[in-house]
């Protein structure tokens, strides 16, 4: 009896109907970030890829997991190969925005985006980590059908709900992001005291501004636990609830841009409240904006669009 | 029967994810070769543990050029002038098992990247680290036992 409760709560969790609006909003703001993460990037891609390169392509895939691929070995190392894998890059992330060709957009974000981060040892962080594994859920989602069900030049004409299983895979990483981001926290006598913000104000090179002053333990200690809290027990259970899922988004929006003021933290502040459209429906807006584009592009000949008869 | 299938990968794929965000201990190591590759593979590598440990000390990093006619540059900036990328990438030079031969590439890179005809005979980068005061009413304070300054150069 209990374990058919739990089967058809797991059923419906995963299985339910989804608004296809929610997953292409998400999916076309994605590639716009991407798109200009990867402009940010160049200039590291090009200093370890394009010659005079830090990794020859021999490095690229020489760690012991062979898993951790990349498709540079298999390349010239060449400013040719080098520009035109990053236009390969860049134009996948741009179809995958306009949900041009998805299945294929999605896939080539992915694989181009694991070849230039996996042998990055050094300069990478967990936001670019975070990019990659957008990518991959992107590919599944893409794969499903799911992605490009709305907001994108492969949508069909009618737009039916879909199942929810994909939208899902999205919103129960998210979580777990922040709780294990808690959980790790509490190893250290830093967080478990309530210092270590305090710590991490007195490093002026992390810093946005000169944050040493900020000392007083009345000050540092709340903001230590409220991050813990925020990240163990705030995010992962209230975001779930209708009722508490808006405040705990915006709450979470406070906290990167308030990170991302202070700190100079990269990628993490962007591309975490982005991740956050898996839970909040950005549609209408993006709905008016894409009226806005089909209008033009039907005005200017380039999108298919009724045409106007004589007299 | 399609959909059990599904179910069912799902599933696996919530519980890969739970253990591969777990601290390693005899558990996930045990687990570990059965999934490693999935996370691996595919990029969804979890590693989560983002300012767990804060230092105690305030590093500075100094990347400079050394140029034959006595002129020295610094082809980053100050690292306050630095991406915040770029500054990540040389902290974690010192933090590697095997930064320095990473270190000395990125030499040979920024050294091939200056015209032919004026390059640096030496580049160094250095990584200087100065106390960070204690916690206003902490008793147990011990300073951090870190190198005041720690270089990494290269010649040619």
């Amino acid at each position: 009896m209990v374990m058919r409760k739990i089967m058809a709560a797991w059923n419906g969790f995963l299985f339910g109907k989804a608004d296809p609006r929610q997953l292409g909003t998400f999916r076309a703001v994605f590639g716009a970030f991407l798109a200009l993460y990867l402009l940010d990037l160049y200039p590291t891609l090009h200093l370890f890829y394009a010659p005079p390169a830090v990794l020859p392509p021999a490095l690229t895939w020489a760690s012991g997991r062979t898993w951790d691929f990349s498709l540079l070995a298999f390349l010239p190392q060449s400013q040719v190969a080098f520009q035109a894998s990053f236009l390969l890059s860049l134009s996948g992330a741009v179809a995958l925005m306009l949900g041009w060709r998805t299945r294929t957009a999605a896939v080539i974000c992915w694989v181009t985006q694991l070849s230039w981060l996996n042998p990055l040892h050094a300069g990478k962080n967990s936001g670019d980590n975070v990019v990659s594994v957008l990518c991959f859920l992107f590919v599944v989602a893409a794969m499903a059908g799911h992605a490009q069900r709305a907001f994108a030049l492969d949508s069909p004409r009618e737009r039916k709900n879909m199942p929810a299983w994909s939208t899902r895979l999205f919103q129960v990483q998210l979580p777990l992001i922040y709780f294990f981001s808690g959980f790790h926290k509490l190893a250290s006598a830093d967080w478990y005291r309530g210092e270590a913000v305090y710590w991490v104000f007195q490093q002026p090179v992390w810093s946005r501004f000169d944050l040493t002053g900020v000392t007083d333990p009345l000050l540092t200690a709340p903001l230590t636990y409220g991050s813990l809290l925020f990240e163990l027990v705030v995010f992962p259970v209230l975001v779930w609830p209708r009722a508490t899922r808006n405040w705990v988004l915006a709450l979470g929006i406070v906290f990167h841009v308030s990170i991302s003021a202070t700190m100079r933290v990269f990628v993490f502040g962007e591309v975490m409240p982005i991740f956050y459209l898996c839970f909040f429906d950005a549609s209408p807006w993006l709905e008016r904006g894409w009226t806005l584009v089909r209008q033009a592009g039907s005005a200017t000949g380039l999108l298919p669009g009724k045409k106007r008869t004589a007299g | 029967m399609l959909r059990r299938i599904l179910s069912f990968a799902i599933a696996l794929h919530f519980a890969v994810l739970v253990v591969n965000n777990l601290p390693w201990s005899p558990f996930v190591a045990r687990l570990f070769p059965l999934y490693s590759w999935y996370p691996i593979a595919t990029g969804q590598n979890q590693n989560w543990s983002m300012y767990q440990y804060p230092i105690h000390f305030q590093p500075d990093f100094h990347l400079v050029a050394r140029f034959p006619d006595g002129a020295e540059t610094r082809p980053w900036g100050t690292s306050r002038r630095m991406r915040a990328r770029e500054v990540y990438l040389l902290e974690k030079l010192f933090l590697m098992n095997d930064g320095n031969r990473l270190a000395y590439r990125l030499f040979d890179a920024l050294h091939d990247r200056y015209p032919a005809d004026y390059r640096p005979t030496e580049i160094v980068l250095r990584r200087t680290t100065s106390d960070t005061p204690p916690m206003p009413g902490q008793i147990d304070h011990r300073p951090a036992s870190v190198a005041r300054e720690l270089e990494i150069s290269k010649r040619w």
